[in-house]
């Protein structure tokens, strides 16, 4: 099992970067938070139209400023690590894994941050929360999977912060509707389970691309 | 992230048994252009072989070959690294960045690459110790001298006991008390039987200890006698 033992080793190595550095937790979660509370001032101040837009407001923010943190560059992006990994015999689809897994730990580290601010400024239910878990960690995942797609993809420094979030925005809009649609699904007494069903497709579809595409990605940094 | 040389190399594989490395090359690139031509080394277990050159002439292009890293479709890279004992195994690439993140510690980061390799042959500490890091242990790479650095990278090519070791000017930084390091780490790599490439403008500091030398020049690798 050496890919599952170079991803924990990897996924530890960025998670120590991640204490060390902030760039998602000190960096860009104050600027995310800032964005909730401008977001929560610009609109009507009455509290149903809050609860009304907070979910997909919360998701929103989670969306662009994740897709900026996934765009931070970590241990993987040094070319001399990279190839240290390479020659050490770490297989392009299991780096391309540890991108993801490090990557969903540091949304989750994000998303974190931005509940209970969601929660206070817009008055959130977390009703339905176990669908809403679901649905949002299955997000989650398609989320990071895109964003280390997309990270790998635009290898230049220089510009991957501008074209990462370009690369995944639009693509990661079929996740922001499954998340966004579980609470008024519940609301109206319907099952959120085609959601999830959404959320977990997008997943599959992405993954099998990332592994698809590893090879290609990983192994000619 | 990317160095420009290009695509990914072929493994050949079903060689006979024993140490041994061949990269075998019509054109070796670097961004598109051609750096050496007609490329054909070969290096067996328990061997070193040293490479000269002027700069720029190819000499980590063709490590980087060695290593599995960068040739075209049409290199051909014939790596057996067959261990009986097990107690050594796998490639180790020192190159002008050995490798190492600014900020995890010296330690972390032979921890790390002890880890991708599943364990080391010497614990990280007593390789520190043997390049005289012991006392830097804890501080980031990215506070550290490039002499450390360069100290380090020998340290994890110590503690990984490579089968095949390949070190691109691995005295350059190094003060007058560790110049000797890297001929002592090719030393100990062959007297394992492990295979040694190294890329140097100072072959003196590897008196005795280079089995034979290439030389690098004019997009060709030609032999030389020692």
């Amino acid at each position: 099992m050496s890919a599952t033992r170079h991803v924990v080793a990897l996924t530890r190595a960025e998670l120590v970067l991640e204490l060390r550095t902030g760039d998602v937790l000190r960096t860009v979660a104050p600027y995310a938070v800032a964005a909730l509370v401008l977001l929560a001032l610009s609109v009507d101040a009455n509290t149903v139209v809050l609860r009304q837009i907070g979910l997909g407001a919360g998701w929103t923010v989670l969306l662009l400023f994740g897709s900026q943190a996934a765009s931070r560059r970590g241990l993987l992006d040094r070319a001399a690590v990279h190839e240290l990994c390479r020659v050490s015999g770490v297989a392009p689809r299991t780096l391309l894994a540890a991108r993801v897994v490090t990557t969903t730990g540091l949304l989750a580290a994000l998303l974190a941050v931005l509940v209970p601010v969601v929660v206070a400024l817009f008055d959130l239910s977390l009703a339905g929360g176990l669908w809403l878990l679901a649905t949002t960690l299955a997000a989650l995942i398609g989320l990071a999977t895109l964003t280390s797609i997309a990270g790998a993809l635009v290898t230049t420094t220089a510009v991957r912060g501008v074209v990462a979030p370009l690369l995944v925005v639009p693509l990661s809009v079929p996740l922001l509707l499954a998340v966004v649609q579980v609470p008024p699904t519940l609301r109206y007494g319907g099952s959120p389970l085609p959601w999830l069903l959404v959320a977990v497709l997008v997943d599959v579809t992405l993954l099998t691309i990332a592994a698809g595409l590893a090879p290609w990605l990983e192994g000619n940094p | 992230m990317s160095t420009g040389t290009s695509a990914a190399a072929t493994v050949v594989s079903g060689v006979a048994a024993g140490h041994r490395v061949q990269v075998v090359a019509p054109r070796l690139l670097v961004s598109g252009q051609v750096v050496l031509r007609e490329v054909d080394v070969e290096v067996h277990a328990g061997e070193a072989v040293g490479v000269v050159g002027p700069n720029g002439a190819g000499k980590s292009t063709l490590l980087r070959a060695l290593a599995g890293l960068d040739g075209e479709p049409s290199v051909r890279w014939d790596l057996d690294l067959d261990s009986a004992d097990g107690a050594i195994g796998g490639v180790v690439l020192v190159g002008h960045d050995p490798g190492l993140h600014p900020h995890l510690s010296l330690a972390e980061n032979l921890r790390l690459a002890a880890a991708l390799r599943a364990g080391s042959v010497l614990p990280v500490a007593t390789a520190l110790e043997r390049v005289g890091l012991a006392g830097a242990a804890g501080r980031l790479a990215g506070r550290c001298s490039e002499g450390m650095l360069r100290r380090a990278g020998l340290a994890r090519a110590w503690a990984s006991g490579p089968a095949l070791l390949l070190l691109d000017e691995p005295t350059a930084g190094l003060d007058a008390a560790s110049r000797g390091l890297p001929a002592a780490l090719v030393r100990s790599t062959t007297a394992a039987g492990g295979m040694v490439v190294v890329a140097t403008h100072e072959p003196v500091a590897f008196d005795g200890v280079i089995d034979r030398w290439l030389h690098v020049s004019g997009g060709r690798v030609t032999s030389r006698q020692p």
